[in-house]
């Protein structure tokens, strides 16, 4: 596994390709975090506690301490009830608290309290415009916009002292770290944390504190341990299976878990950039659990997936696979802990690529969790446990679907939330599709009408936005991003895009496109100093700024294409079953 | 989800339900002696206009007007009672004026084209995803080429390790021009290319004059054939799904303009409204 | 196991363009160069890249799609290795689809210019042939069309438009007063006739649905309603079916048998013209065996179809009744006088009126009879006579004896106008006749009838043989003088005494009158004594029998001018008819009571009947003929339904009435509408036997006619096609 050394999970380093065409410093501080960052607030940083211990020497001279401080951080001064992060939202950055105290909730307040903005889409008008006067050149480059990000609106929570209750809200002070987890692991704000009287937060962007992990040994270390509680306390709260658990029982339970990362690291490299039916991903995949043993106590996947599966003669048949927050083994264990003997497993567990697991004792689980579920939920366990069913809440395949879900799973689409399907039993080959795309996008289709197939059923090679977008590792101008907006699209910006190529690289269904920047001529886009024809990362933006939606599935005229979430394959395969 | 059967009952029960209202309102006016054709010629000239505008709609996807396949539905059923219309706008007799005439072979070529369309459109995919995989059309003649290429290094690469000249003889003398060529779609669909049998029939009789080393090729060169046959289904297929649309899209064009002549002149002259 | 054609590694691939115009032309060898065509689809290829340089060298650009950076990299100068060989761009299958359908777009473009402005264009325009009937015209738009430079839109406009339209239609199809109407009839008829029937919703519902969308009432129709055209040469474009009929009529019905109103006295609306008992001759008469040589065998003896085959028409008085009635006219087996007593010298007391003292000059003491009707209608056309005659009073101038001085004094004065009469008749002929009787002078053919060409010299004659001395008397009593007195009896006694004398001079008399006549009539009485017995000579038949074909004759023992009738449809009774029987003066009336009794001179309105209906009273002398012009509402046609009568012939249908009053309504009734039919009314049934939907059919038309009323048939001219093609062509060019 020389590529999974090659590349640790947080950040990783800045891959080969990008260091070469790097001249003094990294591109992504042409267009630094903020332009307002001045030296002032930069010695302010670095006087304050979380700085103390980090030596700049350790830093290279490229990427000097300084030099990230002030290119990938901003100081931002919140006033009380002001939201800093909300959750749901996905961000980029991580908040160093600086002055003043702020509030974190374990429970996200409701929607209208904290004010959730929409997703900014342009007119019906806008986009025929926008038709109006598209490009006669393939890839003819618009006029570049200013770079770096605006001043963003503020939102504020009304009446405070309402909200703050404090039996959901955790208190932080000064000197402290939070929000590392989602700007590094690519997930979703976990929580939403407003500024409790007037704070004054350093913001760091994800790229920068990729940098200060690498080469600071204290963050590294405060960073991982922070990383593990939080996100275990976060996942255990979040949980279902725990909600009706006081603070103290689920504290103790906290201390039980056991915390495990199984599997290769970079799950995708194994399958990048290959025929996803050509090769057999068995031997990948590292066995958590076997069908037959008997459960210690019960996993819980923290992140990553998992494949669960029977054996059948001498291969396994996959009957679903487990995502984040889902559990194994509870059912046997119920049905062992209402029975009095302990009950085998039904299933294997299969990490795919890496998986990062929870893992509960029996003991602690049958003390303070079984007792308080309720008698219902119990004997529907039971109930599954004894069918040999209930591998989480995926439920187990028909066997029509069968073939569908090896496919999925064989080729790692579980990972898709907006997967391009294709019909082929309906599909003309009219290629409206691709059209409606290149009529939204400049006159550019952003994906090609074709990709693996199975019974009847394509997936196109189009950007599935997928849950763990192993495409925004490494790019070092963080232009490839989730959208703010709730569906969470992956977009490329333009603008900061530098064309090194890492994510085209990088994407393990290879729907990122290189192209030529063209000018109104239509002759490539030079850069200055090289002379070398400027690329741009181009694909599927899912029409996030268009105002019908994805085009290429209202373009369809015989209903062949979908953009479907493979987390729910039961709706797949109705779709299929029309 | 709504399923393509209930979709299907929902629509042509609509349908039909509007054919029996046209057809009792238009048999009402004609025995009321309401001038029925201007009422039908109004809304007949609205229907073609609504059907055109499905192509407008194809061209601006992205505006928020509804889903291109509600479209289409409305597109195939509403096609359906304009053939109705029309043949109670000329009273089911065939029209004796020239435009009329002229008019009438439009219709009749549209509409014809519309429906052996939609007949392809739904009967040829399962077809061609059985046929093996679904290839992109216009990548067809560039695999067609690299078939030929592989073919051609194929056979050199057999003639000199084994320095005879068989294989090369078949490819210039069959092989050759059959990878060039293309048979007639009907063949190609059918799946009895008289020239893929031939080639096929041929290369397994040349194995009594090959040794070991060519046999391999002649493997390869089958598998090439088959693929190329593969090639040819996918085309044939490929070419009739979008071939139809040449003779309907134009005509309709046509269709909608002469028969705006026709309106004209119908205003203009009729003796009454 | 099947090989794939293609790989999925997608990034290692450019975009596919669809929707692009042109594609390169290399595509197919799988090496398109990265630029691709322009947009005029000219080549634009040059390299795979452009080489970057670092530091001092180059490094090759290509892109992942194209296989990175190549294996021989940049030349040292900086230029690519790989140069891209030129091609010849492709249009896409979209674009050829582009371009086709632009083709058809323009071609229909250029089409429509040359049907709406091409030199042929009515051709084009023209939806089909028009019908053998409209192919006269000219041939132009304009004959039948209006032609507005835009189409009318507004209601109104439309309205007017449809308005022109159908008045190209009337400039040859004349259709009454109201052509646009329902059935022609005006608003009031129509709501008269929709109140007379009370709306029956029991027919079809399409019907009743229909009624909903039409308009009610008196609205007009545009001809192009019914009459479509452009639909081929031989198209019925008058064809339209029943329930387009039935759609605005209050009562309306699936089928003929069920549902149509019932015949009430079909064919049957009046009486017949000529009182004719059918049953009568029928079953007396004709079976009658002493008629058995000209009695009628069938119908058609008497009866024939007209033309059109519609009517059947009674054939001439010759070929019906003559052959038993005409002697009948001719007074034949007709008892007293066979003549009509014309002018007759009225009876006078003159030995009273002498007593009186009143000149009477010379009168015949033995006339009798009073003043006929006739000379009556002429004395009163002579204010004198009537003064006397209303001075008269009841007193009978025959007989004086108990009248009063002034009723003397008036019979005297009467008794002069009547000799100016005869003096006027006498001297100046038929046109004192023709003034008297109320002619309007010369050319006036009814009076020319009534006077019945009464011979002068007849006059003459009569006036010489009754008043010798009449003209001088007369002369004198206009100058006032005193009258010569002599005796009148004696030589009118001594003709009457010896008849055989008087006749035998009477010609040769007659025959010098035409010369002696105007100085002195005297002699030929003088001559008459002078020898007052000769030899017996031929006798003379009765004056009467010696006009036994018709005409005057005179007796003079009763001083009278008789006319006798010489057979059927004689003028002077027909003449005399016709203007007596509207005229309600006391004479008129008395000359029609005398002409029209039972048994009167020539028996004419004894078949003949009398109409009294507002429109005038009136003598049917005809039967009834065809009119062509009038359109009635129902029609029928006796031809096509002689091949379907069994062995009862006419009888099939008409059906004799066994108990018929027929002559009741004659007599005294006037009025055609009261009648009693000589046979029982056609009844609905026996035509729905055979007038079924499979067999005879049973549309609205095949009995009935949409149009009704008057008017003459189409004018066929093409020049008359539409006005302002006869304005236009001067003179209207006359049809080769």
């Amino acid at each position: 596994m020389a590529k999974a050394s090659s590349r640790p999970f947080f950040g990783g380093s800045v891959p080969p390709q990008a260091r070469v065409t790097r001249l003094a410093e990294p591109e992504r501080w042409d267009t630094p975090f903020s332009r307002e960052m001045t030296e002032d607030e930069v010695n302010l940083v670095l006087s304050s506690a979380l700085f103390a211990g980090v030596k700049p020497e350790r830093f290279p001279a490229r990427i000097p301490l300084r030099g990230v401080l002030k290119n990938d951080a901003r100081i931002r001064d919140f006033l009380p009830g002001e939201i800093i992060v909300r959750q749901g939202d996905y961000g980029h950055s991580a908040f160093v608290i600086l002055e003043g105290k702020i509030r974190i909730f374990l429970r996200e307040p409701d929607g209208q309290k904290t004010g959730r903005r929409e997703a900014v889409r342009v007119s019906a008008w806008g986009s025929f415009k926008r038709w109006l006067n598209r490009p006669t050149y393939p890839e003819e480059a618009r006029r570049r916009g200013s770079g770096g990000t605006g001043p963003e609106s503020r939102i504020f929570l009304q009446d405070i002292p309402g909200v703050l209750d404090p039996d959901w809200t955790v208190s932080m002070e000064a000197g402290e770290l939070f929000g590392e987890i989602a700007a590094l692991s690519r997930t979703p704000r976990t929580a939403t944390v407003v500024a409790e009287g007037p704070a004054r937060l350093l913001e760091i962007r994800w790229q920068g504190l990729r940098e200060l992990r690498n080469y600071s040994p204290e963050w590294k270390a405060q960073i991982d341990q922070r990383y593990r509680q939080r996100s275990l306390l976060r996942h255990l709260q979040e949980t279902p299976l725990f909600y009706n658990l006081d603070a103290a029982s689920l504290q103790q339970v906290a201390d039980a878990t056991r915390f495990e990362t199984v599997g290769e690291f970079d799950w995708y490299s194994g399958h990048n950039r290959v025929d996803g039916r050509a090769r057999e991903h068995r031997e990948h995949e590292v066995m958590i659990a076997r069908e037959g043993d008997f459960p210690s106590g019960l996993l819980l996947v923290r992140s990553g997936f998992a494949r669960v599966s029977r054996n059948y003669n001498q291969g396994e048949r996959t009957g679903s696979y487990l995502g984040k927050g889902q559990s194994f083994g509870l059912p046997e264990l119920v049905a062992g802990w209402r029975g009095g003997q302990p009950v085998a497993l039904n299933h294997n567990l299969r990490a795919l690529g890496y998986t990062d697991l929870l893992y509960i004792p029996a003991a602690v689980l049958e003390q303070h969790v079984l007792p308080r579920l309720p008698a219902a939920e119990l004997d529907a366990l039971v109930a599954g446990a004894v069918r040999g069913m209930g591998a989480g809440p995926g439920t187990w395949a028909r066997p029509d679907e069968q073939n569908l879900i090896e496919f999925v799973v064989a080729g790692r689409f579980i990972n898709g939330r907006a997967a391009m399907l294709i019909d082929l039993d309906r599909c003309t080959h009219c290629d409206d599709c691709v059209r409606a795309c290149a009529a939204t996008h400049d006159n550019n289709p952003r994906f090609i009408r074709h990709g693996p197939e199975t019974t009847g059923i394509m997936v196109a090679s189009a950007c599935m936005h997928c849950v763990d977008p192993v495409c925004m590792i490494g790019c070092p101008t963080g232009a490839i991003q989730r959208g703010v907006s709730a569906g969470g699209e992956i977009l490329i910006n333009p603008d900061t895009c530098i064309g090194c190529g890492i994510c085209a690289q990088s994407c393990p269904y290879g729907t990122i496109q290189m192209v030529l920047l063209r000018d109104e001529a239509g002759q490539p886009v030079l850069t200055e100093e090289t002379g070398a024809p400027i690329r741009r990362a181009t694909k599927c933006d899912l029409c996030a700024d268009q105002p019908g939606g994805p085009a290429c599935v209202n373009a369809c005229p015989h209903d062949a294409l979908v953009r479907a979430d493979m987390r729910e394959i039961s709706t797949l395969a109705d779709w299929l079953r029309r | 989800m709504k399923s393509f059967r209930s979709r299907r009952w929902t629509y042509l029960v609509g349908s039909l339900l509007a054919a029996a209202v046209l057809g009792v309102a238009w048999l009402l006016g004609r025995t009321a002696l309401r001038p029925v054709a201007m009422y039908s010629g109004a809304l007949l000239l609205a229907l073609v206009t609504g059907l055109l505008l499905f192509n407008a709609r194809k061209k601006l996807p992205f505006l928020p007007l509804l889903k291109a396949s509600t479209w289409l539905q409305v597109h195939v059923y509403a096609g359906w009672l304009t053939v109705l219309v029309y043949g109670l706008h000329v009273g089911f007799r065939w029209p004796s004026g020239r435009l009329g005439l002229m008019l009438a072979g439009l219709f009749l070529f549209v509409s014809a084209s519309g429906f052996v369309g939609l007949w392809l459109s739904r009967w040829l995919p399962p077809r061609l995803t059985r046929s093996g995989e679904s290839l992109i059309f216009e990548r067809i003649p560039l695999y067609r080429h690299r078939l030929q290429t592989e073919a051609r290094e194929a056979v050199h690469l057999a003639a000199t390790e084994a320095n005879s000249t068989t294989l090369q003889d078949f490819y210039l003398r069959l092989l050759g021009p059959y990878l060039a060529g293309k048979p007639w779609f009907i063949l190609a669909l059918t799946g009895d290319d008289p020239k893929h049998h031939r080639v096929r029939a041929e290369l397994a009789e040349l194995r009594r004059y090959l040794d070991p080393r060519e046999v391999a090729y002649a493997d390869q060169l089958g598998d090439v054939i088959e693929a190329k046959r593969g090639l040819d289904y996918q085309l044939a297929g490929q070419s009739l799904l979008k071939l139809w649309l040449f003779v309907h899209i134009p005509l309709s064009y046509a269709l909608f303009i002469l028969s705006l002549v026709h309106a004209w002149l119908a205003l203009r002259y009729a003796g009454r409204w | 196991m099947r090989r794939l054609l293609q790989s999925f590694i997608h990034n290692r691939k450019l975009y596919n363009r669809p929707q692009d115009e042109w594609t390169c032309g290399r595509a197919d060898e799988g090496c398109p160069c990265i630029f691709g065509p322009g947009s005029k689809g000219e080549c634009r290829a040059t390299f795979q890249c452009q080489p970057a340089r670092k530091g001092d060298r180059w490094v090759c650009t290509r892109q992942i799609s194209l296989g990175g950076a190549c294996s021989a990299g940049p030349m040292p100068d900086g230029k690519c290795s790989c140069a891209v060989p030129p091609c010849q761009p492709k249009r896409s299958l979209r674009g050829q689809r582009r371009r086709l359908t632009w083709l058809a777009v323009l071609a229909a473009l250029g089409g429509a210019v040359l049907i709406l402005g091409g030199k042929n264009r009515a051709e084009w325009n023209s939806p089909g042939p028009i019908t053998s009937q409209h192919a006269t015209s000219a041939q132009r738009c304009v004959d039948c069309h209006t032609e507005p430079a835009l189409p009318p839109l507004t209601p109104a406009g439309v309205r007017a438009h449809a308005h022109a339209q159908d008045q190209k239609c009337l400039n040859c199809h004349e259709l009454g007063p109201q052509p646009a109407m329902p059935h022609g009839a005006s608003a009031a008829r129509l709501a008269e006739l929709t109140s007379a029937r009370p709306a029956d919703t029991t027919g079809p519902a399409i019907l009743a649905a229909a009624r909903t969308l039409t308009a009610r009432g008196g609205s007009e129709l545009a001809c192009a309603s019914c009459h479509s055209e452009h639909h081929g040469r031989d198209f019925d474009i008058k064809r339209v079916g029943s329930r387009e009929c039935q759609v605005c009529h209050q009562q309306q019905f699936a089928s003929f048998a069920a549902g149509h109103p019932d015949f009430t006295s079909y064919p049957y609306e009046r009486r017949t013209r000529m009182q004719f008992d059918h049953r009568t001759h029928w079953q007396k008469h004709f079976s009658d065996s002493k008629f058995a040589a000209v009695a009628p065998t069938s119908c058609t003896v008497c009866h024939e179809p007209v033309e059109d085959g519609r009517q059947m028409r009674v054939k001439g008085f010759a070929q019906t009744c003559a052959p038993c009635h005409a002697g009948q006219i001719a007074g034949e087996g007709h008892a007293g006088d066979k003549g009509i007593s014309f002018f007759r010298l009225p009876a006078f007391d003159v030995a009273a009126l002498r007593k009186a003292g009143i000149a009477t000059g010379e009168y015949p003491e033995f006339a009798e009879g009073g003043l006929t009707p006739f000379m009556r209608w002429m004395l009163e056309g002579d204010d004198k006579a009537r003064t006397a005659l209303a001075a008269l009073g009841d007193a009978d101038p025959a007989n004086l004896a108990k009248a009063t001085p002034t009723q003397k004094a008036a019979a005297g004065q009467l008794l002069w106008t009547v000799k100016d009469l005869f003096a006027d008749l006498a001297t100046q002929g038929q046109a004192v006749l023709v003034r008297r009787l109320g002619g309007t002078g010369k050319n006036d053919p009814e009076a020319a009838a009534r006077v019945g060409q009464l011979p002068a010299d007849n006059i003459v004659l009569a006036q010489q043989s009754w008043l010798p001395g009449l003209l001088a008397e007369v002369a004198a009593h206009r100058r006032g003088d005193a009258l010569p007195e002599r005796p009148a009896a004696v030589p009118v006694a001594a003709t009457v005494a010896t008849p055989a004398a008087a006749p035998a001079k009477a010609p040769a008399s007659a025959a010098s009158d035409d010369l002696l006549l105007t100085d002195e009539p005297a002699p030929s009485a003088t001559a008459t004594e002078a020898k007052p017995a000769t030899p017996p000579t031929l006798a003379l038949a009765d004056a009467e029998q010696r006009v036994s074909t018709g005409g005057w004759y005179r007796r003079d023992e009763t001083y009278t001018l008789y006319y006798r009738p010489g057979g059927h449809s004689d003028p002077f009774l027909t003449a005399w008819l016709d203007t007596t029987v509207r005229d309600t003066a006391p004479t008129a009336t008395a000359i029609f009571a005398q002409l029209s009794a039972p048994d009167a001179i020539g028996l004419c309105l004894k078949c003949h009947t009398v109409d009294e209906t507002p429109h005038g009273t009136r003598v049917n002398w005809r039967t009834r003929q065809p009119q062509p012009e009038k359109h009635e509402f129902t029609k029928f046609k006796h031809s096509a339904h002689f091949s379907l009568v069994g062995d009862q012939g006419c009888m099939t249908c008409h059906i004799m009435d066994g108990e018929s009053q027929y002559p009741k309504a004659f007599g005294a009734n006037r009025n055609p509408a009261i009648f009693h039919g000589n046979f029982v009314p056609i009844t609905k049934d026996s035509c729905a036997s055979c007038h079924r939907p499979g067999e005879a059919g049973m549309d609205c038309l095949l009995c009935h006619n949409y149009h009704t009323g008057e008017w003459r048939a189409p004018k066929v001219r093409a020049a008359g096609f539409h006005a302002e093609s006869v304005r236009k062509a001067e003179p209207p060019a006359p049809p080769q």
